[in-house]
């Protein structure tokens, strides 16, 4: 397939809450979507040199949202994940962003989104999902 | 009518409320006091990932009549004031510029620019 550059508008995201029942999609009130994956990952220092071993990787979904709270037509989003983050907060949700051309799923726990902001500003909130065990599958 | 075109209309009609004449364009004659609603740039913009949801940015003139600075200035604070009370709610002020003396047609007008804009979803 040939190189084709991509924008933040071609990134889709969706997050099945179940305080909604159904995937919710952010791309309506979403300004930014970014996913970052690390490695954690051990030095050792031996007497061949240095060694290195990953044992554990971590992952995050950092979401730029415009605040919807009043939204009943589309259901608020920011309503939804305060409900997830109060009501499940331990339980993992299924999300699924596509960039690129290719759809990255994993699961994220709920996080409420903080409430409020500048007097002249259009209210954003950030939120940050840690991804369970910061496991991503690429397809 | 496209979302866009409809807002730029409530606009409008909001303004018309204040009771003054309101010109979508710049004219080459414009009576004072008036209000010039224009497009301002950028005009639209996309602010989600999604292509659907846009910042719409207008620029709003508001002129009366240069005779006596004193006056002009009480003049032109009272038609901020009553700007500022039509507005409608999803509306937003993003600033309102320090007033100047411009000429219009054959006259002067003490004139200030309010920046405004709403957000809407394309239909």
């Amino acid at each position: 397939m040939a190189l084709t550059y991509t924008t933040g508008h071609d990134l889709v995201l969706t997050i099945k809450l179940p305080s909604t029942g159904t995937a919710v999609t952010f791309v309506d009130v979403c300004a930014s979507a970014t996913l970052t994956m690390e490695n954690e990952q051990t030095v050792v220092e031996t007497l061949s040199g240095r060694s290195y071993k990953t044992t554990a990787k971590n992952a995050t979904l950092d979401v730029e949202l415009y605040q919807d709270w009043a939204s009943t037509s589309p259901a608020s989003v920011c309503q939804a994940l305060w409900t997830a983050a109060t009501s499940y907060p331990d339980t993992a949700h299924l999300a699924v962003l596509t960039a690129g051309g290719k759809t990255f799923t994993f699961n994220i726990f709920p996080a409420a989104p903080p409430v409020g902001g500048g007097a002249n500003d259009v209210l954003t909130t950030s939120v940050s999902f840690v991804v369970e065990d910061g496991t991503i599958t690429v397809a | 009518m496209s979302a866009f075109s409809e807002s730029r209309k409530a606009l409008a009609e909001s303004l018309e409320g204040i009771g003054y004449l309101v010109y979508p364009y710049p004219a080459e004659t414009m009576q004072v006091p008036s209000i010039v609603l224009v497009p301002n740039s950028p005009y639209l913009e996309p602010i989600t990932i999604s292509r659907n949801v846009f910042q719409q940015n207008f620029k709003v003139t508001l002129m009366v009549a240069m005779n006596d600075n004193q006056a002009a200035l009480l003049n032109l604070e009272d038609l901020i004031e009553k700007f500022m009370d039509v507005l409608p709610s999803n509306i937003k002020i993003d600033s309102i510029s320090q007033p100047s003396v411009t000429q219009v047609g054959p006259s002067n007008v003490l004139a200030v620019d309010a920046s405004v804009y709403t957000q809407l979803v394309k239909e």
